[in-house]
């Protein structure tokens, strides 16, 4: 059972922390918002409609994060045939596909005061669209194969071809938005007090919290899974003998 | 060099058995020719969208052979039989990706002057245009190829392979329409040309190898 | 180019275990083979015949152990699977004619095994428009193409007549007598005669060298 060996020490780790991302996650979440709802004023342009940016800006940052760890996770799975790897990338990939939806939505919603519409092809939001693309390829390419090692595998490969891929994906949006300059205005525009950043990175660490805390209740599941798989196939080949 | 001989007889076996060029071409004439029905015949609208509309097209006739492109050997026992001869897999992978350019890229390059003309390019925009094609129909084989490798023995192959090879195909899309826009508004698209050929350089190197990996992993599996 | 001596280029085997998928297929596997001997491989379905078979052909590596081929590198295995790697929509000649380049082999090679599996008549069919005994002894076709020294048949008796069946025999019994080695899995006994044979079903797989009684 070498397999498990890692995932072993890893569940333990994870099981000492789990209580504490707990605690972190409510405290950060409660300071945060009060910061960013109450303490913390309106946009001088804006208005009220800035503080969507406390949702937004961090739920960016988080799904590139996400989408890090699954490059990363992956990385180590495939050079190393680190199991945790290939559960980490696993776990990182419904978490990180809901930070970039929400990074859209929340774009659309303030969009909608900002530009007048709800989608402007921006170059970030365009940018955030084709990751989305990508966490969904990622995770319907991984669950398309009836051997699960091999579906990891190939996810895998699939997921380091969209890291390499990604700067340059950016790049070429960015490049694409000057070219075609779609709208006057552009999010570079706010500049960031003290008192927005504040509450900006309470959020952040609340994201953060929240993305550990569902992370490691995926990774427990999957390891619930292979136990349960192991555990059949080991009586049925008993049963057998 | 057995490449060669390989490549002869992939070509030989998609032509006889697909029709693949044909196939190919026809599915890019008539999708193109359904823009002037559905935007309008508006001169001025057409030749500003064509570009993208070419490319657009470009880049979805790639995937339209992909779901193919490696399984049949796979399952006809053909990749077995060269690795147990001792063919490299990076042989085999090559030859997938040549025979689909030659297949897809190459009768959408011939027939690009043509519609071109039809929407109502310029002379030298259709120049730049080709040009264009010529850097970045080459990395739409690799990277198409390289996700018909994923999708090996997948379930839903026909809407994984798009979703998967669409998106890390779009900085062809933008640095190939745009060198034509470029050049329509006299700017010069030697940079979007430059991004072009490096991007194709990045996807040499990387693809074969992991094409190889995958078809080696499907083998194995 | 020097002659390879046959006696340099026997298999040998040694301590071969393959896992797939986390299940131990076989463990520790030893057998060796001269020129112009022949291994029938015996066992049920799922006892690993073809695996090893994938094995040997340098298909499938194995989990640890190792196979000892001189002549690996020189294209001189052929391994014919389940998969017979034709191309239907080809006619038998283009199919035949792409081994040869496969091989390096010239015409004389695809005029004799042309003539050895009697398919001349079929030359310019189309692979789909023929019958499954047919489309068979086509795929055997390439046994003959180009110098081999191994030839490793996973189930070659399967969509057989028993006439097909003597031919390949016939085939094979000529061959062994150049001083080529022959692996067939098979869960049928074979007509050949004096053969080794290796039974998967047994753990540990043990080989004897029964006599064809």
């Amino acid at each position: 059972m070498h397999f498990m060996a890692n995932p072993n020490i890893f569940s333990k780790i994870m099981e000492a922390l789990i209580p504490w991302v707990i605690v972190i996650f409510v405290f950060s979440g409660t300071l945060g918002l009060i910061f960013a709802l109450f303490i913390s004023p309106p946009d001088y342009q804006q208005g009220d409609s800035v503080r969507i940016m406390y949702v937004h800006v961090p739920s960016a940052w988080m799904a590139l994060f996400s989408y890090l760890m699954i490059a990363l996770g992956s990385l180590s799975f495939l050079i190393w045939r680190h199991p945790v790897g290939s559960l980490i990338a696993k776990a990182s990939a419904p978490v990180g596909a809901i930070f970039t939806i929400l990074c859209l939505v929340t774009g659309m919603i303030w969009g909608k005061p900002m530009w007048g519409t709800y989608w402007v092809w921006d170059a970030r939001l365009t940018s955030m669209l084709i990751l989305l693309f990508l966490f969904i390829g990622y995770m319907l390419i991984g669950n398309a194969f009836e051997n699960q090692n091999h579906g990891n595998k190939v996810a895998s490969i699939f997921a380091l071809a969209g890291s390499i891929n990604l700067p340059i994906i950016k790049f070429s949006v960015d490049w694409w938005n000057t070219l075609h300059q779609p709208s006057i205005f552009s999010m570079k525009g706010i500049s960031v007090s003290n008192e927005m950043l504040t509450p900006l990175f309470l959020m952040a660490i609340c994201f953060q919290s929240y993305y550990l805390l569902i992370l490691f209740m995926n990774i427990k599941k999957q390891i619930a899974i292979i136990k349960i798989n192991n555990h059949i196939i080991l009586s049925i080949s008993k049963k057998e003998k | 060099m057995f490449l060669f001989e390989l490549l002869k007889n992939e070509i030989k076996i998609s032509s006889l058995n697909r029709g693949d060029s044909l196939f190919v071409a026809i599915f890019f004439l008539v999708t193109i020719s359904l823009f002037p029905l559905g935007v309008g015949p508006d001169t001025i609208t057409l030749s500003r969208i064509a570009p993208g509309i070419i490319w657009i097209m470009a880049l979805l006739t790639s995937i339209v052979s992909l779901d193919r492109l490696l399984s049949d050997d796979l399952d006809d026992g053909t990749t077995e039989m060269l690795v147990s001869s001792n063919i490299d897999y990076t042989i085999i992978a090559l030859t997938k990706i040549i025979t689909h350019w030659l297949t897809t890229g190459l009768p959408v390059i011939l027939m690009a002057p043509l519609l071109g003309l039809a929407l109502q390019m310029q002379g030298s925009s259709i120049g730049t245009l080709i040009i264009s094609l010529f850097c970045g129909t080459p990395t739409l084989s690799l990277i198409g190829t390289f996700g018909s490798a994923l999708t090996l023995n997948a379930k839903h192959r026909g809407i994984l392979i798009p979703l998967l090879v669409l998106p890390l195909n779009i900085p062809i899309l933008i640095f190939g329409s745009s060198c034509v826009t470029l050049d329509n508004i006299n700017f010069d698209p030697n940079g979007s040309f430059l991004v072009m050929i490096g991007i194709l350089l990045i996807a040499i190197t990387l693809c074969p190898l992991a094409i190889s990996i995958l078809l080696k992993m499907s083998i194995e599996k | 180019m020097s002659i390879q001596q046959p006696s340099v280029s026997k298999l040998i085997v040694s301590n071969l275990s393959t896992s797939r998928g986390g299940k131990m297929i076989f463990d520790k596997l030893s057998f060796s083979l001269a020129p112009g001997e022949i291994l029938l491989v015996k066992g049920e379905n799922g006892s690993g015949k073809s695996t090893l078979l994938s094995n040997l052909a340098n298909i499938l590596p194995p989990t640890s152990g190792k196979i000892c081929l001189e002549t690996r590198k020189t294209q001189k295995v052929r391994y014919i699977g389940h998969k017979l790697a034709i191309k239907t929509t080809l006619t038998v000649r283009q199919n035949l004619s792409f081994w040869c380049k496969l091989y390096n082999a010239n015409n004389k090679f695809f005029e004799k095994s042309v003539k050895d599996f009697s398919l001349s008549h079929f030359l310019d069919f189309q692979i789909n428009k023929l019958s499954a005994g047919l489309i068979k002894r086509v795929s055997l076709a390439r046994l003959l193409i180009g110098e081999s020294l191994l030839w490793i048949l996973d189930e070659p008796y399967i969509n057989m007549d028993k006439k097909n069946i003597e031919l390949l025999n016939k085939v094979i019994e000529i061959n062994l007598n150049k001083g080529i080695m022959v692996v067939i899995a098979s869960h049928q006994p074979i007509q050949i005669d004096s053969h080794k044979s290796l039974d998967l079903a047994f753990s540990p797989p043990y080989l004897s060298n029964s006599q064809e009684d």
